[in-house]
């Protein structure tokens, strides 16, 4: 990040967008004291401060949500409501007082969750609700929230909405970060954009349109979000016939060479549930898959990709990849076996293996030998889908393909959708993102608590229809 | 001009290096010593008795912590070997592991001594016949207990024996303590009370746990002195269940000066540990060490020479010599019954 | 949701379950199990590796890990001896010398844990060597007895007639880390600082200084310990406390502390401590020869580790 000025005026709510990478999450962790900037002041309320100690920032009245969450898992809500907040502590703790206000604070938020269950046993719409009511406990006058609605339900964005506006009217600043731009409009009033660490501008959000943000966050116009993509052939690949398992029940679904078939659901309504059954990750219960005509029973996820599938699985750096491993090793790691004289792991071809995908994929990388964990989000989905082609699939399963990956980046894991797709792969593909499930699938099977409540063709495809189907109305 | 500066730098060399040599055959002879551990009261007593007996005569000496490890034992031998010392004892945690080693030293002349555990091909053994120290033990504590208890009827005095089979020498030495009752008239073997280790703790721990089931025993034995060294303390403690300790006997292999203060102590009836039998103290031990490497290196002892260790008996009637100068001389088991 | 129900209270009680099981069965297998002189003795042989496990609960919810608790104890042990018999210092002034020491050590631990921003496990794998060597150039292979009797006092004296002095020593301090972990704002910031140390950073806890502290608490107990148990022996030498750590970590992954930190219940831990001291004993009092202990030992391990992990699936 370098030279960036923002102003933040009391009481609004400030959308603060660009692409990964952009320079966003450095920003806020600046406001928070998480790291300290190079040069530059902050000032607050007319002082001036070169940095920030987290300490400091918390005294000050700066609260952030981070979107990854950085919580105490293993303790109770209400211990990590009051963490840190002074005047809430003397030598010994009153944890009954502490869970009554805890009950207090998330009523404001409408949460009812009892404030001694502990963090990791609870939702991660919730998990944000506790971050809000600690900003509330530390009489935060800034509250920055970090993609808050990345990883959850319609439903519960709409409680936060709510959230966002209650916070306001009480005078409190909200700096809110997100990719989906259409939320900003519901409940932002200024957008500043940062591009490659560089401030871009500030405007009023009446003033924007959707395209005019893209533009500014890409440099670029893009037009078309979503790539054309030629129709598949008729010939089945795989052909489902009431499976049921994992705690999803009755599925039934053929998917043809070529194709890209969607998967709408709200959170907990077992997609990703679903596509463990038909990897071999979790166990089917009853019903049959065909593949190429064959019934299969997996009874691992060695038999499912021995059957020619490959995952690429929501969780992008706890279960796609080898995050602290080089690209090369993330490459062969499903196709090691092959790639071995006498047992031993012959190393030219491993390189030529990973030379051959960076290639092919266009992952943005000095060195085949360089970290995962150093990639931007973008690229290293590439490395988890250059891992899965590795080991030759016909049938790909994309679980939220481009969740946390900037507007330009995603483009290009469309476009190789698409070309995997035109190449004759078959590809089920499970988003939350709505436009992007609507943009990219040829037909959408819809899931409402563990049950298939829909098929839609491409003519019937409407964000409304898809809504309605997957609440189960 | 470089290449005749290197050429100088190598004749000068090569000249230093023939008059170390030269200087070494007249330096002082060295023997080194790789212990079987140091981590004990008396394998660092030995080692540096080892050290000053050989000092004494004007040698060099050094020794090695083994470590109770194979590998560790080789590589201080390696270390010795490249030393060039005259005489390397070995006391071999796992003797078959060191015949190499065994055959390196002897191509560069070394002489290697076996200590207590014998290697294949040494020059000169050094042993206590483990089971005859063993027996004498039996024989210290049958002695006792047949004159405490004349008037008891055969075989009735309660006898218990504290092992510990982690080791071959505890397994050894505890299955023939346990026959105590060949060597006693009026001894009655009870239990055998297994211990994980030999630490003074777990003797301490093994022994209030065994006074729950059997108060009755009088007599304990063991092959280790610090098991016995715990059931001392348990007996002595402040909580202790006697007090009266006329009636009780401890008996215990090696002991340390620790035991011999106990033992001290039993004659003026504050202690329940009354003797000890060991290879010879450590002066003995060290000196016949001393014996053993100039004699091979003098010619005076031939190749394959055993040097077999005689047995040390502090007990009452002893206590008094070994205190005042660390070993018992001309008192033999034939003393025991007189 | 009845069976989950009943699973959960088997995975949270699985060793007092365990704990009643085997006293059970010792009572039934010998007469003399079930005894108040031997009900003693399993309190007593406990104490010193009962508070051993308070200071690795608190280091391992602090996030860190200590192997050279053993070899702390050992200098310590040694210290104090041979200040008292040797030296002929008055045992008090020695005890506090003593645990002065060792709360050093600990704090050296905790301090080269930061410094060297290295997984403590590793540290203390080489500060173990380095008080290993401390140990032994104090006691010089020596053992150290002759104790007096106002020190014997703490390991092997008894108020009213009966109660152990060490046990009630123990039984103090059991508490007081309970209360502290349990119900103080510095307990709850070890847990957090073990539990997310980028949370409890972020929410201005000076993390450093709360893992620092941990280590020196802990030292403190380890040498209150070592003293028990040298007084308890009446003697001691390098070797003392030599390998008590593993039973202390034994005792604390068994009750379900958390390896990366931030989780841990005391009273767990204690109960785990006794199941394995009552394990020992029992399996004395029924003659079963040391070969089959180690088995039977391993097997209950494993055994409370099903009944606790039941609950985590």
């Amino acid at each position: 990040m370098d030279n960036v000025s923002i102003s933040f005026e009391k009481g609004e709510v400030h959308a603060l967008i660009g692409e990964n990478g952009a320079g966003k999450s450095t920003f806020i962790k600046t406001l928070s004291g998480a790291i300290t900037p190079t040069s530059g002041t902050i000032v607050f309320e007319g002082k001036e401060y070169s940095h920030l100690e987290p300490r400091q920032a918390i005294d000050l009245g700066i609260a952030v949500v981070y979107q990854e969450l950085i919580q105490f898992e293993a303790m109770s809500v209400a211990d990590n409501i009051f963490m840190g907040v002074k005047d809430e502590e003397g030598f010994i703790l009153d944890d009954k007082t502490r869970v009554e206000k805890s009950r207090e604070l998330l009523k404001i938020f409408d949460c009812h969750v009892d404030p001694a269950t502990l963090i990791r046993d609870l939702s991660i719409a919730n998990r944000q609700i506790v971050e809000l009511a600690k900003a509330i406990v530390k009489k935060a006058k800034v509250v920055v929230m970090d993609e808050p609605t990345a990883a959850i339900t319609m439903a519960e964005q709409e409680k936060l909405y709510k959230v966002v506006k209650q916070l306001k009217e009480s005078g409190v600043t909200v700096i809110y970060i997100s990719h989906r731009l259409e939320e900003l409009f519901i409940i932002c009033d200024r957008v500043s954009v940062l591009r490659d660490g560089q401030y871009v501008t500030t405007c009023d959000i009446k003033d924007l349109t959707k395209q005019d943000m893209i533009k500014y966050m890409v440099g670029r116009e893009l037009t078309n979000a979503y790539p054309p993509k030629a129709p598949h052939s008729d010939e089945v690949i795989m052909e489902v016939d009431n499976v049921s398992g994992n705690g999803v029940h009755d599925i039934s679904f053929k998917l043809h060479k070529g194709e890209i078939l969607g998967f709408a659901g709200l959170v907990g309504a077992g997609r990703t549930e679903l596509m463990h059954v038909l990897y071999g990750a979790a166990k089917k219960e009853a019903g049959t898959i065909k593949i190429n005509g064959k019934e299969v029973n997996f009874r691992s996820t060695a038999d499912g990709m021995k059957a020619g599938i490959g995952l690429i699985p929501e969780d992008r750096k706890f279960q796609g990849c080898f995050i602290d491993k080089p690209i090369f090793w993330n490459n062969s790691i499903s196709c090691i076996d092959t790639l071995t004289k006498a047992g031993v792991v012959d190393t030219k071809a491993e390189m030529k293996l990973a030379q051959e995908y960076k290639e092919r994929l266009k992952t943005k990388t000095p060195t085949l030998t360089q970290l995962t964990s150093g990639l931007s989000g973008g690229n290293q989905q590439k490395v988890v889908i250059a891992k899965a082609l590795a080991a030759l699939p016909e049938i790909l399963i994309f679980d939220e393909p481009t969740r946390g990956i900037d507007i330009g980046a995603r483009y290009e894991i469309y476009l190789l959708m698409n070309e995997l797709a035109e190449q004759g792969k078959a590809i089920l593909m499970v988003s939350s993102d709505m436009e992007e499930l609507l943009g990219m699938s040829e037909r959408i099977i819809v899931l409402h608590e563990g049950h298939q409540s829909a098929e839609l063709q491409k003519q019937e495809f409407s964000q409304e229809k898809v809504l309605a189907c997957a609440s189960g109305v | 001009m470089k290449k005749f500066v290197a050429v100088l730098l190598t004749v000068v060399m090569a000249l230093s290096i023939v008059a170390c040599g030269s200087n070494g055959s007249n330096e002082k002879k060295s023997a080194a010593f790789v212990t079987f551990g140091l981590g004990g009261d008396f394998f660092q007593m030995l080692a540096d008795q080892f050290k000053a007996e050989y000092e004494a005569i004007g040698w060099e000496a050094s020794y090695a912590d083994g470590e109770f490890n194979p590998t560790k034992q080789i590589e201080a031998a390696e270390n010795y070997i490249a030393m060039g010392v005259d005489v390397l004892y070995i006391w071999a945690v796992a003797p078959e592991a060191m015949t190499e080693v065994v055959k390196a030293a002897q191509e560069k002349g070394i002489l290697v001594v076996a200590f207590v555990a014998p290697i294949e091909g040494a020059d000169a053994t050094m042993v206590s016949d483990e089971a005859a120290l063993a027996a004498d033990l039996n024989k210290l504590a049958a002695a006792w207990i047949d004159e405490a208890f004349a008037d008891a009827p055969d075989h009735s005095v309660p006898v218990a024996v504290f092992t510990c089979r982690t080791a071959e020498t505890g397994v050894v030495q505890g299955d023939v303590i346990l026959k105590i009752e060949e060597y006693s008239q009026k001894a009655k073997f009870v239990m055998e009370v297994e211990c994980a280790d030999e630490t003074q703790q777990t003797g301490l721990s093994k022994m209030e746990n065994l006074y729950t089931t059997n108060p009755e025993i009088k007599v304990f034995l063991s092959a280790h002195n610090d098991l016995g060294m715990g059931i001392n303390a348990y007996f002595t403690s402040m909580n202790s269940p006697v007090t009266d300790y006329s009636d009780m006997g401890i008996f215990v292999i090696n002991g340390s000066d620790a035991t011999a203060e106990a033992i001290k102590a039993s004659t003026e009836g504050k202690a329940p540990l009354r003797g000890t039998v060991m290879t010879g103290s450590v002066t003995d031990t060290a000196q016949e060490m001393v014996f053993v490497g100039t004699g091979l290196v003098d010619g005076s002892l031939s190749k394959g020479h055993v040097q077999q260790a005689g047995t040390v008996f502090v007990l009452d009637q002893t206590i008094d010599e070994y205190i005042a100068n660390g070993t018992v001389k001309g008192f033999t088991a034939d003393d025991l019954t007189k | 949701m009845n069976t989950k129900k009943i699973g959960k209270i088997i995975g949270d009680f699985a060793l007092p379950i365990m704990l009643v099981a085997l006293i059970v069965f010792f009572s039934l297998m010998s007469p003399a199990f079930l005894t108040p002189l031997n009900l003693k003795n399993i309190l007593v042989q406990n104490v010193h590796v009962a508070v051993c496990a308070c200071a690795v609960m608190i280091i391992m919810i602090s996030g860190g890990c200590d192997l050279s608790i053993g070899y702390q104890m050992s200098v310590a042990a040694v210290l104090v001896t041979k200040l008292i018999s040797v030296n002929g210092w008055p045992p008090y002034l020695a005890i506090i010398l003593g645990i002065a020491l060792c709360s050093l050590l600990g704090t050296f631990n905790g301090y080269m844990g930061i410094k060297l921003k290295s997984s403590t496990m590793i540290i203390t794998l080489g500060t173990m060597a380095i008080f290993q060597g401390i140990s032994y150039l104090i006691s010089g292979s020596k053992t150290f007895h002759n104790l007096p009797d106002s020190f014997m006092f703490l390991g092997q004296g008894t108020v009213f007639g009966f109660i152990p002095v060490s046990v009630l020593i123990m039984i103090v301090i059991v508490v007081l880390v309970g209360f502290v972990m349990g119900k103080t704002a510095i307990g709850r910031k070890v847990y957090a600082a073990g539990d997310n140390p980028e949370a409890a950073r972020l929410a201005g806890l000076n993390v450093s200084r709360i893992k620092i502290l941990s280590f020196t608490v802990a030292g403190v107990l380890v040498g209150i310990s070592a003293i028990l148990l040298a007084a308890r022996s009446g003697s001691a030498d390098s070797g003392t406390g030599v390998g008590i750590e593993f039973t202390g970590i034994t005792a604390c992954v068994l009750s379900g502390v958390a390896l990366k930190g931030g989780e841990g219940t005391l009273w767990k831990v204690i109960v785990a401590v006794f199941v394995l001291g009552v394990l020992a004993n029992g399996m004395q009092l029924i003659n079963l020869g040391t070969y089959p202990q180690f088995i039977a030992k391993g097997v209950i391990m494993l055994g409370s580790l099903y009944l606790t992990s039941r609950n985590a699936q």
